[in-house]
């Protein structure tokens, strides 16, 4: 799951560095059960992936998070990613039932150890 | 308000330059939250030095987000594009050349001319959504468009969903 940041709106404010410095790296959220099952740990790098790619995050681990979803908060330029792709690689063009829009913000991920 | 400066509340006299003497100026955050925040913004030789909150805005009262607080440096950001750039290169090849303002609307204007001789306003689609767009500016081009006869967009790129029917929590 995609939510917004306090501190950007979608891909615009990366050119602050005052609001990038608050924002912080770019973390993908895990519940800690959900961490402690796939053997991750707080701060370790990781990529979240499903068919469509795979995008390195810094993993936080978080209560904050239910379990079975993981957050990413923000939509970060690709010069400050961790990798070489954000959030938008993981996106499909399927729309919502409801009135047709976007489905960037619910998109199915498994989570693995990067490297 | 004690202790800032004041705002101006009537029109300049004739002849007065506003952008050569420091200035406090009202403005409105331009981005999409329904709030339309108020903000005093300080102005010196066509520069913004400092932007805040309007106490006297009526729903945000002085409030402004942490991105709005020091909008001046997106304003000014050096990463900012200042003109309107000209592709000179193929497409996808991220070439382009610095280009006026002038130019650049005396082009568009000669090719629209052209593709409305030949095939009518439906050949031009206006695409956008919204983003810098307040309650103001996301609807302030369609007039122009409309009477271009031009094609419309169905703008569901980003939050429709969050306003259908089914979607609306009070909806029975």
């Amino acid at each position: 799951m995609t939510g917004a940041s306090l501190y950007s709106l979608n891909s615009t404010f990366g050119e602050r560095e005052d609001l990038r410095r608050r924002r912080r790296a770019m973390r993908l959220l895990m519940n800690p059960a959900d961490a402690a099952e796939r053997g991750l740990r707080d701060g370790q790098r990781v990529f979240a992936w499903n068919e469509l790619g795979e995008v390195a995050f810094e993993l936080e681990v978080s209560a904050d998070a239910p379990r079975g979803v993981v957050v990413a908060e923000g939509v970060f330029w690709a010069a400050h990613a961790p990798g070489e792709r954000t959030v938008n690689a993981l996106t499909s063009q399927r729309l919502t039932d409801e009135a047709g829009g976007s489905t960037f913000y619910d998109n199915r991920v498994d989570v693995r150890a990067a490297g | 308000m004690p202790g800032g400066p004041q705002v101006p509340r009537a029109p300049p006299p004739p002849g007065y330059d506003a952008l050569a003497v420091p200035r406090l100026v009202r403005s409105v955050c331009p981005y999409d939250c329904p709030d339309a925040c108020g903000m005093l913004v300080e102005v010196e030789g066509g520069r913004a030095f400092s932007v805040r909150g309007d106490p006297e805005h009526p729903f945000s009262r002085g409030t402004l987000c942490p991105k709005m607080n020091r909008y001046q440096d997106t304003v000014h950001s050096p990463l900012r594009l200042a003109t309107p750039l000209r592709r000179s290169g193929p497409k996808g090849s991220g070439e382009f050349r610095p280009t006026s303002w002038d130019e650049a609307v005396a082009e568009i204007a000669a090719r629209w001319r052209a593709i409305l001789a030949e095939h009518g306003g439906e050949a031009i689609l206006p695409y956008s959504y919204a983003g810098t767009m307040g309650l103001l500016q996301r609807n302030a081009g369609h007039a122009f468009f409309h009477r271009l006869g031009a094609s419309r967009l169905d703008r569901t790129i980003c939050s429709p969903p969050t306003r259908s029917r089914g979607a609306t929590p009070s909806a029975s």
